[in-house]
């Protein structure tokens, strides 16, 4: 298709229009970068259907971040609070970047779970898009993943705590916990395989698995909204678009990342020491303490173990063939249970005292 | 209207549990409190609560006395651990911490930007945590300076202009016909 033309311009924008277009198409005819161009309904451009590209951009930021700390933190458990220390005191703007990292992660977090909500309650996981359902769901088991494991490597007081849970946890599952066993590389301290797991392990499983997602939403198309099945009406605009629009939102979170990195900077604890139990974990796995609190430490293996049965049982469970929420009241009901279920253990976890448990 | 298949659920949890109970061999591990008989850990964990829970008095009394009770006293100048004792009965926070930390023959802290090593521990493998005598905790932020206030701007501006860009790009009105049957 020939550049449009605009008779107004001057000659020498015109020409460096046609010089631009042919360098375009002289990439497409190597890389065929064209292809992005394919059209996907107008919807996919409303915020609740742009939270997965979100989640991908706070996955860009955490990679550029991670990147720049990686260069200066030091996975030694004699050093490694230490250099985060450093990090945040001597590096030139290494406070600022320790801190994007931090809060980019929990966005992260958070809009992944958007994502999947938007998902659930829109009933996006249905026929034929089971297989891309399991593909989130395995991604987001990384991405608590590599919270665990980013918090275990400040190695102070909180991350040692988690990763003693973590240890006690890999003894309950028996033989299957064996990487999660000081003795599997004796010699080797168990932070240093953390690390690697943190840079290498996780964040290549997820770009692995974040490739076959795209995949399989460009293979089945974006879901249509329930509530205009047959898209009818709806106007078609380029993926590159919805790039184009992902950025510009990219640049929200990015710039309220920034903002929350320089006035609320994550402190570091106190170096860490073997047997005692005095700090609580992050956030996101407070629900699961609030169980270890009841049952002992299997109530977190438990805990985890059923809720992810769950999301990955859910597109086999559901045959109901219908998406509008109003159309679906059991599932609402129960996905609405489930969620409520570990916002109240959250906070009971948030008002108990940290108790000794290993 | 079939919603959820109350069978397949049911199936699924069966064999999920049977499976849970297959591969959880262990569960008496899970309060294995791999408990330690000396002296030299006693006193970390002790400086570990004056650093980490200064309220919990108790905790601390009781870590010292596990000290100066243990088998192992190896690596501990006892004398100051009894030392330490009768300063924590004074109440003495500060100074039961100094005398435990040289107990080890580690520096003495000095505050929260003590830089470290304090002491120089063995190497450490498996789980070991590495630490000696523990370091203060950090908050995040002790006060603003310029650099810091160029970034918040910097941060703001980014954020804005993509506020105003995603006003800009945001779809249109887009219609809402209704579920419809199901297809």
């Amino acid at each position: 298709m020939k550049p449009k033309l605009n008779t107004h311009e001057a000659p020498a924008a015109v020409e460096r229009r046609r010089w631009g277009h042919r360098a375009l198409d002289t990439i497409d005819d190597r890389l065929g970068i064209k292809a992005v161009q394919y059209p996907v309904p107008a919807h996919a451009n409303t915020i609740s259907y742009s939270l997965g590209g979100l989640t991908a951009v706070a996955l860009l930021i955490l990679t550029v971040t991670g990147i720049a700390l990686a260069q200066f933190y030091n996975p030694d458990p004699t050093a490694a609070n230490q250099s985060v220390r450093d990090i945040v005191d001597n590096i030139y703007l290494g406070r600022w970047v320790r801190g994007l990292h931090f809060w980019a992660a929990e966005a992260m977090y958070v809009l992944a779970i958007l994502h999947l909500l938007r998902i659930y309650v829109t009933g996006s996981y249905k026929r034929p898009r089971e297989a891309n359902w399991l593909v989130g769901v395995a991604m987001f088991a990384l991405i608590i993943g590599a919270l665990f494991t980013g918090t275990v490597l400040k190695w102070d007081q909180e991350g040692f705590e988690a990763l003693a849970h973590n240890l006690e946890l890999g003894r309950l599952l028996g033989g299957l916990g064996f990487w999660f066993s000081d003795s599997f590389s004796e010699g080797v301290p168990i932070v240093v395989r953390l690390y690697v797991a943190h840079v290498a392990i996780i964040p290549g499983l997820i770009l692995a698995l974040f490739a076959l997602h795209a995949l399989l939403v460009k293979y089945h198309k974006i879901s249509p909204r329930p509530d205009n099945p047959t898209e009818s009406g709806e106007p078609a605009e380029p993926f590159t678009h919805h790039l184009r629009h992902i950025g510009a939102l990219g640049l929200v979170l990015l710039g309220g990342l920034g903002v929350l990195a320089v006035l609320f900077p994550p402190g570091i604890g106190a170096t860490p020491v073997e047997g005692i139990e005095v700090t609580r974990p992050r956030w996101m796995f407070w629900w699961m303490f609030t169980l270890e609190n009841w049952v002992g430490l299997s109530g977190i293996l438990w805990g985890a173990a059923a809720l992810f049965a769950l999301l990955v049982a859910l597109p086999f469970l559901d045959h109901n063939r219908r998406r509008y929420w109003r159309q679906r009241p059991v599932a609402m009901i129960l996905g609405a249970l489930v969620l409520v279920a570990i916002i109240v253990l959250t906070v009971l976890e948030a008002v108990s005292t940290p108790a000794q448990h290993l | 209207m079939t919603f959820i298949d109350v069978r397949r659920l049911l199936t699924t949890t069966g064999v999920l549990a049977a499976l849970a109970l297959l591969l959880t061999p262990q569960v008496a591990a899970a309060d294995g409190d791999e408990g330690t008989d000396r002296a030299y850990d006693f006193v970390r964990q002790a400086i570990a609560l004056i650093v980490n829970t200064p309220g919990d008095m108790e905790g601390i009394e009781d870590k010292v006395g596990d000290a100066l009770e243990a088998p192992d006293a190896s690596q501990v100048r006892m004398p100051l651990v009894e030392r330490a004792e009768q300063a924590l009965e004074g109440g003495d926070l500060h100074q039961v911490r100094a005398l435990l930390e040289r107990s080890l023959g580690a520096r003495v802290h000095l505050g929260s930007d003590e830089p470290a090593p304090i002491g120089q521990p063995a190497r450490p493998t498996g789980m070991d945590s590495g630490t000696v005598a523990a370091l203060d905790p950090r908050p995040g932020r002790n006060g603003f300076n310029g650099g810091d206030w160029i970034i918040l701007a910097l941060s703001a501006a980014a954020g804005l202009g993509g506020v105003a860009l995603s006003l800009r790009l945001r779809p249109r009105r887009l219609p809402h016909p209704g579920p419809g049957p199901v297809r």
